[in-house]
């Protein structure tokens, strides 16, 4: 899969962002083994520590579990999921609500806007 | 985890120039280590100590729990920025020079990478472009299972695809037993492969910090505060 | 290690070294030819030409064979421990000593091969026949015997002691941060002036030991005949001086090969 990452900030955040949204949109299924530390990483072109520790993060918050040598896998949780879905959800109509708004919109006015968009 | 190398109070001089200025320095194993810092800080001359191509002034280096000698070139890989092996020879005696000299040393990973890279066994190092010598010492270094690999400027002289097969061929060999130090001054082209960074200006240790940590704090790259850090 | 370091060390030049030996018999060879040519032939003045030229050929071939394996051993020990070899050289896991001691060893063997070789060329090129077990005899057995395995002794001692001071020069130049040729060429003349003080020491030594079986010391220096033994005396005289060097100088390179490494 392709990896995006800025430079400001920690890579490790940016990753568990990425890997949230597979699971958010449905490209990573509950339930389904996730690529191993050292895959990701060449994958993602970064240092494994990086992506150990992004995993693990991710464990703690609950989106991933483990399975001693079976390897990690997402998590059954739908509610996590869908919590992920609308966290994500607010943040793009949040960037779309600023962005707008310095095009010189009101939120009611990009609202219109949208609509219109979307006819 | 565990301590890999100890440096205490390592001075060196060029002559009556001061290079390394009283360096003082622990690294873990199992790290990727960015050493950065300006054209002439002193960065190649830390390596060439840890090496033990120089010898220090004054002050301890201890790898792995052993001052640096025969025990410590065992253990260590190192990748000079300069050819290293006699114009005369063949790929494939450089392969056999490795396995003769070094016990931790993979012939099969080596020839692995360099039918890869397509390079012939054998072709003479001074038929090889530059650029293709500095990979063969690059699968050379990589190939050993070594403790230490020191990368003096291993992405300062070759293209963009070649930059990225090297980072790709570090990031295949990391262990957990092992650290790797990078020295470079293209940072961005490496950030992302970093544990750690410590930056040296003058012979001294600016500053030293994950990436992680430089990132959150500042809220910017290593690249960019490296160049408010040491902007001219 | 050290065989293995030693196995390198041939490799290194067999190529060149293995030419120049072949390259040397080939001219006896055609010296041996052009000499048969002109037996049967009588002396013309195209088989004289031939057969002259032949001979210098091999000459020539001879001393040059061994002039390139003394230079470019030389010259391998400066490439090979002080410029970008180095770095290859001083990070295996050898001991400095064996890096050293390899390029004392190897550049001998190659030496004692070309005497080997100089032998066969000039018995061939002459077409002569020298009897191998006459040389042997002449050599170990005669009356002579010592003095010619005393001289042999010294010329061997005189070649070690030629390469261990090259090496300790370069050694000592690579000590200097910026100069490292003017220090070896100055290494050079300092031990040069040194050899000659330590061998004029020597010379006066073995006088003196010679001498005091003497009753008339001047009697004796006035004379046309050096007192018995005087020759000999010098002789071992300069070549435990040079035994001494050799010691000194090694030690010293070796210290500074593991001590203080100072690659560019």
């Amino acid at each position: 899969m392709e990896w995006k990452f800025n430079s400001e900030a920690p890579i490790y955040l940016q990753i568990m962002e990425q890997i949230k949204a597979q699971i958010a949109t449905g490209v990573l299924k509950p339930g389904q083994k996730i690529a191993a530390v050292r895959e990701i990483a060449l994958e993602a072109g970064v240092n494994p520590n990086t992506v150990q520790k992004a995993l693990s993060e991710l464990e703690r918050e609950g989106f991933l579990y483990s399975e001693r040598t079976a390897g990690r896998f997402v998590s059954d949780n739908k509610e996590k999921a869908e919590n992920v879905q609308s966290e994500l959800c607010k943040q793009y109509m949040d960037a779309f609500t600023e962005n707008m708004g310095k095009l010189g919109y009101s939120p009611k006015e990009a609202a219109k806007k949208y609509s219109e968009y979307v006819e | 985890m565990s301590m890999l190398i100890g440096v205490k109070g390592l001075h060196k001089k060029y002559g009556k120039k001061p290079v390394l200025k009283g360096l003082n320095l622990e690294l873990k194993s199992g790290r990727i280590i960015g050493l950065l810092g300006p054209n002439g800080s002193g960065k190649s001359t830390f390596i060439k100590c840890l090496a033990g191509v120089l010898t220090p002034n004054e002050g301890e280096i201890t790898i792995a729990g052993k001052k640096v000698g025969i025990e410590t070139k065992e253990i260590v890989s190192y990748l000079p920025e300069r050819t290293y092996f006699s114009p005369n020879m063949k790929v494939k005696e450089t392969i056999e020079f490795f396995k003769d000299f070094y016990k931790d040393f993979r012939e099969e990973r080596a020839m692995d990478l360099l039918s890869k890279l397509d390079i012939s066994l054998d072709s003479k190092i001074k038929h090889l472009s530059k650029g293709t010598r500095e990979k063969v010492q690059l699968v050379l270094v990589m190939s050993r299972e070594a403790k230490l690999y020191l990368l003096d400027e291993p992405i300062g002289g070759v293209d963009p695809a070649a930059r990225d097969y090297i980072l790709k061929t570090i990031l295949t060999n990391y262990s957990e037993e092992a650290s790797v130090i990078i020295s470079t001054h293209l940072i961005s082209d490496v950030e992302n492969v970093l544990d750690d960074v410590i930056f040296i200006q003058n012979g001294e240790i600016a500053l030293s910090s994950s990436v992680d940590d430089i990132r959150e704090k500042n809220g910017k790259s290593v690249d960019a505060l490296f160049r408010e850090v040491f902007a001219c | 290690m050290l065989g293995k370091l030693i196995k390198w060390e041939f490799r290194a030049n067999a190529g060149l070294f293995f030419g120049m030996y072949f390259f040397a018999l080939i001219c006896a060879a055609l010296s041996n030819i052009a000499g048969a040519i002109r037996e049967k032939t009588g002396n013309g003045t195209i088989s004289i030409f031939f057969s002259s030229t032949c001979m210098i050929m091999t000459l020539l071939a001879i001393v040059a064979m061994f002039a390139v394996i003394v230079i470019v051993s030389v010259t391998r020990y400066y490439d090979n421990l002080v410029k970008d070899q180095g770095y290859l050289m001083h990070t295996i896991p050898v001991k400095p000593w064996q890096l050293h001691i390899t390029k004392l060893i190897v550049p001998m063997v190659w030496l004692a091969g070309a005497v080997l070789v100089a032998l066969l060329s000039v018995t061939a090129a002459t077409r002569t026949m020298f009897s191998f077990s006459e040389i042997f005899d002449t050599i170990f057995r005669s009356e002579d015997s010592s003095k010619i395995i005393g001289l042999i002794g010294y010329m061997i001692v005189a070649v070690i002691s030629g390469f261990s001071i090259f090496y300790v020069c370069i050694n000592l130049g690579s000590l200097s941060a910026t100069s490292k040729g003017l220090m070896g060429f100055v290494s050079y003349i300092v031990i040069y002036f040194i050899n000659q003080a330590l061998n004029l020491v020597a010379m006066v030594v073995a006088m003196l030991i010679v001498f005091s079986g003497e009753a008339d010391v001047w009697a004796v220096l006035n004379s046309d005949v050096p007192p018995n033994g005087f020759i000999e005396a010098t002789f071992v005289a300069a070549g435990i001086v040079s035994v001494i060097c050799i010691v000194v100088y090694n030690l010293i390179s070796m210290y500074i090969l593991k001590n203080k490494v100072n690659l560019e």
